[in-house]
């Protein structure tokens, strides 16, 4: 044991409670996502004479020109039955021709077109809430496609329980092409099985603006969305989960959203998720590890800070050691005149045998077992391909720069730029 | 989801993540015993070519040069001290890794002693370095001599360097330290024909000394030049 006791440095500490508390979570999932595999396999099925409610359907958009159109095409050809189905768009002050090529919707029964001064996501959905006459409302963004059998899978859900007050569908990247999109789609792709188990353990800490739908119970007894540091859509969750308030996910009800091609907006969209995260988070810091506010408290918030700490405190070893790796090359370069070889050479001998390599290979191995399974809950083949080498590097290494701002951001208290 | 299974399942997860940090403590630990036998077994064959030599040369007085070659100096002295170096570093300061650099300085100034008595007497060619350093973290200055030591010895197959950890808790280095007044204030320090170098010595300048090193032995007097003879009509 002497071997062990002796190479523990404070950063060695922290980095195997580190490890050990990541590899905690993952197996965590792992286990349910094994406990709940029949669950995550079935797919929605409901008899074929169920008398559907009706549902007012809140299109928010800002800018959105170039998606509008689709947008709502995807949601007029729904299977839903017409009558039953209120869709409301609505024009937060676009500055584009977004009010424009909305106007080709006009006149359709169920579509109503309003338009207003800008004041952000939130207050357009509030002026449709308001007047809301249907018992469910939804919402979806302006660059968001939903399948045919989107809406009745999600609907089912609440039909078949009646505690359920929110519902999420399974987020997907909508065609995605080259590599920053294809590691997004395999990251939601992993996010359809977590989400599920989070749902089994009534953890859910977010009802994402693309088709979630509510209940109008919930606002009016818990009141309207909030700005909440842009991220509305976060914050009537963490509302919903410390009122006690079911939510819900649909793994086979797919909606496909637009996503990011440039790391810049990427970047931008990450940023403001993780200040909201950060944010939110803090702002219902006291209703964290109370056992009355059940796995939302314990485990999803907490899971979430683990691995903003856990990302930067990696990423900080790895510029550290690229960075010492680096210097001492240049230095033997410089003080042997430049003459390279001959010294150590690689040898079984000289590799790392530390605990930490082997936990780490372990981790990527669980990083790569839940990939498969998100591409095996799409329907797509379970083999591992570039997309596997793009989200990881991606989303554990460059996430440190969004990471990093956010926090920063939060310290200095400054708003972020919604795009 | 009923409470209980959950918590059930917070256990599980738990357990199955302790076991596999245990599994992978003792997988690494298994590994760095490894190391430390491929240590302990390089030292035994330099200890046994060591005492191969020694008994060679204690012949020599009965027979000639010609016995001795090139092959005598056990090649493995060099490697051996980056390997202890790296496992002091990585395998962290065991008390194996300390025993075994105690045992290796040890060798190193057997091997010194010897190779020095061969090449006086046989006219080998070669030079000698006794290096000084220290581990601690602060001394860049070693780390940038280890290397033009390194780069030294590739380039003189004859040069032989022997490594001496300041802190090494053994009588003959102390003597050593004594011998050549070595402050720890001073290192990394070079001893070099006698003669001490304290501080960062470069590349050009080290090779300028041992291959005035070199031409001083050329020049040394006749037991060399018989050392050779005898070589020659070999």
């Amino acid at each position: 044991m002497g071997l062990i006791s002796d190479m523990f440095s404070i950063s060695d500490v922290i980095s195997y409670i580190l490890t050990f508390f990541a590899l905690y979570v993952q197996v965590f999932f792992l286990l349910m996502v094994f406990k709940t595999r029949k669950q995550i396999a079935e797919d929605t099925s409901f008899p074929t004479d169920v008398n559907w409610p009706a549902v007012t359907i809140v299109v928010p958009c800002w800018n959105e020109e170039e998606t509008i159109s689709k947008t709502m095409d995807s949601l007029l050809s729904v299977d839903y039955p017409k009558d039953k189905l209120i869709i409301k768009v609505i024009d937060d002050g676009s500055t584009d021709n977004t009010w424009q090529v909305a106007q080709k919707f006009q006149g359709i029964a169920n579509v109503e077109l309003i338009r207003k001064e800008n004041g952000g996501k939130h207050t357009a959905m509030n002026l449709v809430i308001a007047t809301a006459t249907t018992e469910y409302i939804g919402n979806l963004d302006a660059d968001t496609f939903i399948e045919l059998d989107t809406l009745k899978k999600t609907m089912w859900q609440f039909l078949s329980d009646k505690d359920m007050m929110a519902v999420s569908p399974a987020i997907v990247i909508h065609e995605p092409k080259g590599f920053l999109q294809k590691a997004q789609d395999l990251q939601f792709n992993m996010f359809i099985p977590l989400k599920k188990v989070l749902a089994l353990m009534n953890g859910i800490h977010v009802t994402q603006g693309q088709f979630s739908m509510y209940r109008k119970k919930v606002f009016n007894d818990l009141g309207p969305y909030r700005n909440a540091h842009r991220t509305e859509d976060l914050e009537i969750a963490y509302r919903m989960q410390v009122n006690g308030y079911k939510i819900g996910q649909c793994h086979d009800a797919f909606v496909h959203t637009t996503s990011p091609d440039t790391l810049k907006d990427l970047y931008k969209q990450r940023l403001r998720w993780m200040y909201g995260f950060i944010n939110n988070s803090y702002d219902y810091r006291q209703y964290l590890f109370k056992p009355k506010y059940g796995a939302f408290s314990f485990f999803t918030i907490p899971i979430g800070f683990l691995y903003i700490i856990t990302t930067l405190f990696a990423t900080t070893i790895i510029l550290w050691s690229i960075g010492s790796t680096l210097y001492h090359l240049f230095i033997r370069l410089l003080v042997t005149n430049f003459h390279i070889g001959g010294y150590g050479g690689m040898s079984f001998f000289f590799i790392d045998t530390r605990p930490i390599i082997f936990i780490y290979v372990i981790l990527v191995l669980f990083f790569i077992i839940m990939a498969l399974i998100g591409k095996k809950v799409r329907g797509q083949k379970p083999v591992p391909d570039l997309s596997f080498v793009f989200s990881y590097f991606l989303f554990s290494f460059f996430a440190s720069a969004w990471l990093f701002k956010a926090l920063y951001n939060t310290l200095v208290t400054r708003e972020v730029a919604w795009r | 989801m009923i409470h209980h299974v959950l918590w059930k399942s917070y256990i599980t997860a738990f357990v199955i993540t302790v076991g596999i940090f245990s599994t992978a403590i003792y997988v690494s630990n298994y590994f760095g015993n490894k190391k430390i036998d491929q240590l302990k077994s390089i030292q035994d064959k330099i200890a046994i070519d060591i005492l191969s030599s020694e008994t060679q040369f204690s012949l020599l007085s009965e027979l000639s040069c010609k016995n001795i070659s090139d092959s005598v100096f056990s090649s493995e002295l060099g490697e051996l001290s980056g390997k202890l170096e790296w496992s002091q570093k990585n395998l962290g300061a065991t008390e194996e890794v300390s025993y075994l650099k105690k045992y290796y300085s040890l060798l190193q100034i057997k091997d010194y002693l010897l190779a020095k008595k061969i090449s006086e007497r046989c006219g080998v060619k070669s030079a000698f370095i006794l290096y000084f350093y220290t581990t601690a973290d602060n001394c860049n200055e070693c780390e940038k001599e280890n290397l033009v030591l390194s780069s030294l010895r590739d380039k003189y197959p004859e040069l032989r360097v022997y490594y001496f950890d300041y802190s090494t808790d053994l009588s003959a280095v102390k003597a050593m330290l004594q011998i050549y007044k070595i402050k720890d204030t001073e290192l990394p320090a070079l001893v070099l024909d006698d003669e001490l170098l304290t501080g960062f010595h470069g590349l050009e300048d080290l090779d300028s000394r041992v291959t005035e090193s070199f031409k001083l032995q050329e020049t040394k007097p006749d037991t060399k030049l018989k050392g050779k003879e005898a070589l020659i009509s070999q």
